[in-house]
């Protein structure tokens, strides 16, 4: 629906030209750095601004006073930990305390219901007068916030799990301040946790919670006794009745052990919710039989009626964003390089009202609703954190995710789409704004492939090689999601097939513009994206002069046998690529390492020694067969590299390596 | 009549444990011990034998493969998990062996690993591995046969552990090549996994 709705109203959408004080910057390193400010929420009162920011690597919460908007950190997590720990949730409790859930950046962080994660929590008191003292008190019994309790001051509920999973009303008060150690008469978080502060309980572990705004138990997702997993409805009457409203009959266990039965059904849906959402009996839910969970579910248990309302980009959800009032999905969390970012949605709300070139997201607001957090991202903005006051017109910058970049992005963004077999296929380009003629056009596919999308928004990738003078063609290709049922299904079995086809069709449209030069095309990508950008070449060395590609995928059957895939990625890859058994020779005939000896054009491959989703194998296969038959490459390998493009240096040392490469066969 | 009866009794105890013994013994000559070597100390074919090539990259206190020759009269050594019938059992003890490349002479045939052992201090962890391809390799007569890398990962969660057989002929091609020069005798190099995989053959091996 949206799709369509997008296409009927615009061929051509032109977006934003940005302001032509932007400056030119093409190094490396201000698009791959650390992100400065990740997160911030306003108080009940609207007095002051919690944020999450990065110092050197490590996170500190700053408080910001709203009307002065004068910065003080609070704490610097780095004092804290020696081991790598991350904020994975942060809360006002009231007025005066921030509580922040620490987690282990370990393996475990990705499992949605992983009942061994290691976690802790924070409750720091901001100090009131200049002469007061930060107060850091932890809760040392394990388990986690569940609900701030905003009404109630300084009191929070806290989650417990074991045989009999349990919620407690905590107070602060009672708390020991972080690393103070406990004289023999003292009980461990004051003794807290006891009957009369229980509020919540239910037999089996309890993974996940649900409540209301006002601090009501409403259900609870936990293993029954059969280990399976249960949602139940916990009522607030004096029985305290507890009614299933789900029984999940899958094993849980092959979500740790990678073991299941291969028979099992991976296109039944394995919905399982992760918050409460507006409407009664209604979740926001997460498919764990998805690929990688990437979509978002509405499902009412009650009626069986389910809703896909958010599809992400790329990277894997953990956990949602709530407004804590209206319940509306505001954000997810994901997991991209092994940390927990936050990814903004459009709220819909001011979707109306604005342009959709631009992702406007209202963070929190103050109780009164007089003061709001508002995150905004476009092609050209990073991500800027705005405080919107209902006694002021114009928005207040709090903090940037890449403050290095702001002013200094310059390019428009341009959204299209053609026909190719019967669908229309969406794709953007992204264009500098300088005063060259035409540009040297870099194509360059997604990774995934399916249910992947190239959004409209901030992607440091093709914006520095924009920033560099290079016109950058996204293709949402068949098999992508975040447009329509349709167009992610029919890409089924179309790896080396029509999805190139989709790209190959949107370049030879793109290069017919006046500002592309058609004589000067490359085609670049990661993992699908870099199998893409190779078969693309080797299939039209007269337009794809030449093709980069990063933990590319080379010999399609290895990876089919990837001895890293759970059962039940084997049972997906089988459904969405193709059964190796059986298709073998079709998959050979579409993989890069055995069509070598066509290849006409340079190519610059390169690769992670330490990726375990592509195998650093199909690299070293394909750069044998390019040495067998004497093809121009140049090839970069990184011992530490994983499947991403890792951290700020190895990032800054692939990029200059590409850019280098692209300047000699595109400039 | 009393000692007489006695006596009777010790002859059948000595022959009970007797048997016992032997019956155990029986028992576990059916699994063969096979002892990793070197490049340079591999020992000479003999007839209807190959050398199977793996390089080990493992971790822990005690870990050790078993595996199975499967039998199978077909000279396709791709099979289907219905086709698998096991035959002799070997034993491959990898504790204390340093990473790289190590050979081992073995009958021609088709071998599943059917168990990776792999101990957590006190903890009997093992991988079964029965049945799955992606763990099955063949050897070739008068071939050095290249089964991958048996990797077990450090690092390692309390409910799962990181054990895999990569198929990474490329990736060490070049090492593979220098250690079969230090061979004592030189032979053509094979890659045969339990699934169909072409590479080396189209690579011109």
């Amino acid at each position: 629906m949206l799709f369509k709705k997008a296409f009927q109203t615009v061929l051509l959408f032109f977006v934003c030209c940005s302001c032509n004080l932007a400056t030119e910057i093409k190094n490396v390193s201000p698009f791959f750095s650390m992100p400065d400010m990740t997160m911030a929420k306003i108080s009940p009162n609207g007095s002051s601004i919690a944020t999450i920011r990065y110092q050197e690597e490590s996170q500190e919460i700053t408080i910001i006073d709203t009307n002065t908007l004068a910065e003080t950190v609070l704490i610097n997590l780095a004092g804290f930990f020696k081991g790598e720990a991350s904020i994975s949730e942060f809360v006002w409790i009231d007025d005066q305390h921030i509580a922040a859930q620490l987690v282990e950046v370990k393996k475990g962080v990705e499992s949605l219901l992983n009942t061994k994660k290691s976690s802790r929590l924070l409750v720091i008191k901001k100090p009131v007068t200049q002469q007061d003292k930060i107060k850091v008190y932890s809760v040392r019994t394990k388990g986690w916030l569940v609900h701030p309790l905003q009404a109630e001051q300084g009191k929070f509920l806290y989650a417990k799990s074991s045989l009999y999973s349990k919620v407690y009303k905590i107070n602060v008060k009672k708390l020991a301040l972080e690393g103070k150690k406990l004289n023999k008469l003292s009980k461990v978080d004051g003794g807290q946790f006891k009957k009369s502060n229980q509020v919540a309980e239910i037999k089996g572990y309890a993974t996940r919670w649900f409540i209301d705004s006002k601090g009501v138990t409403k259900a609870v997702l936990h293993f029954n006794d059969e280990r399976k997993l249960t949602l139940s409805k916990l009522a607030t009457d004096e029985d305290k009745t507890v009614t299933e409203l789900n029984v999940w009959q899958q094993e849980f266990s092959k979500q740790f052990s990678g073991e299941g039965d291969s028979s099992e059904d991976i296109s039944k849906k394995y919905l399982v919710p992760i918050a409460m959402a507006e409407q009664a009996n209604s979740f926001y839910c997460l498919d764990l039989n998805e690929d990688e969970e990437r979509t978002v579910y509405r499902v009412n248990y009650e009626t069986n009626e389910e809703n896909v309302i958010y599809e992400a980009d790329s990277f894997k959800i953990v956990d949602l964003v709530l407004s804590p009032d209206t319940r509306e999905l505001s954000g997810v969390k994901v997991i991209k390089d092994g940390t927990i970012e936050n990814v903004f949605l459009h709220n819909e709300q001011l979707k109306s009202t604005q342009q959709k070139s631009t992702l406007i997201s209202v963070v929190n607001e103050s109780t009164a609703k007089d003061k709001a957090i508002v995150y905004t991202e476009s092609h050209t903005n990073s991500g800027q954190f705005m405080l919107k006051s209902s006694s002021q017109e114009q928005q207040v910058l709090i903090g940037e995710r890449y403050p290095a970049l702001t002013n200094k992005l310059s390019s428009k963004l341009i959204e299209s789409s053609i026909q190719v077999e019967g669908l229309e296929i969406p794709y953007l380009i992204s264009i500098p704004n300088n005063k060259t003629q035409s540009y040297p056009l870099i194509v360059m596919p997604h990774g995934g492939p399916i249910g992947v999308y190239d959004n409209r928004y901030y992607n440091p990738i093709s914006q520095f090689l924009v920033a560099n003078g290079y016109a950058v063609l996204q293709v949402n290709f068949r098999g992508s999601s975040g447009y329509s049922a349709e167009l992610k299904e029919a890409g089924k079995k179309q790896w080396g097939k029509l999805m190139l086809e989709d790209i190959y069709q949107a370049t030879k449209a793109v290069i017919q513009r006046n500002d592309i030069d058609g004589e000067r095309v490359c085609s670049f990508g990661m993992s699908y994206g870099g199998y893409a950008a190779l078969m693309l070449t080797i299939n039209h060395p007269e337009l794809y002069k030449c093709a980069a590609d990063w933990a590319g995928i080379t010999d399609v059957n290895l990876y089919l046998n990837n001895p890293r895939l759970a059962k039940v990625q084997e049972q997906w890859v089988k459904e969405f690529i193709g059964d190796t058994e059986k298709e073998y020779q079709a998959l050979k005939d579409i993989s890069p390492v055995y069509l070598a000896k066509s290849l006409k054009t340079p190519v610059f491959i390169g690769h992670g020694r330490k990726d375990y989703t592509v195998d650093v194998e199909h690299t070293y296969r394909f750069k044998l067969m390019l040495e067998k038959f004497d093809k121009d490459y140049q090839w970069y390998i990184d011992d530490e590299g994983t499947h991403s493009f890792g951290t700020l240096a190895q990032r800054q040392a692939y990029f200059e390596q590409l850019n280098t490469f692209m300047k000699q066969y595109l400039n | 009549m009393v000692s007489h009866v006695v006596m009777d009794f010790r002859k059948i105890l000595i022959l009970v444990v007797v048997i016992g013994f032997s019956l155990n013994a029986l028992a576990k000559s059916n699994e063969t011990i096979k002892q990793l070597k070197q490049a340079q100390e591999v020992p000479v074919l003999t007839k209807k034998q190959g050398y199977l090539m793996l390089y080990v990259n493992v971790s822990g206190v005690a870990p050790s493969i078993q595996f199975s020759k499967v039998n199978t009269g077909k000279s396709n050594y791709i099979l289907s998990d219905e086709e698998i019938s096991y035959g002799r059992e070997y034993f491959l003890d990898l504790k204390n062996v340093k990473q790289g490349f190590y050979f081992v002479p073995m009958f021609t045939g088709v071998y599943q690993i059917t168990r990776v052992n792999a101990p957590f201090y006190d903890l009997p962890y093992w991988l079964p591995t029965e049945n799955k391809s992606k763990w099955r390799f063949a050897i070739e007569e008068n071939h050095i046969n290249f089964i991958g890398e048996i990797n077990i990962a450090k690092e390692r969660g309390k409910e799962s552990l990181n054990i895999h057989l990569l198929n990474r002929t490329a990736t060490y091609y070049a090492e593979i090549l220098e250690q079969i020069s230090l061979m004592p005798q030189q032979l053509p190099l094979k890659a045969k996994p339990g699934y169909r995989d072409d590479f080396l053959m189209e690579h011109g091996e």
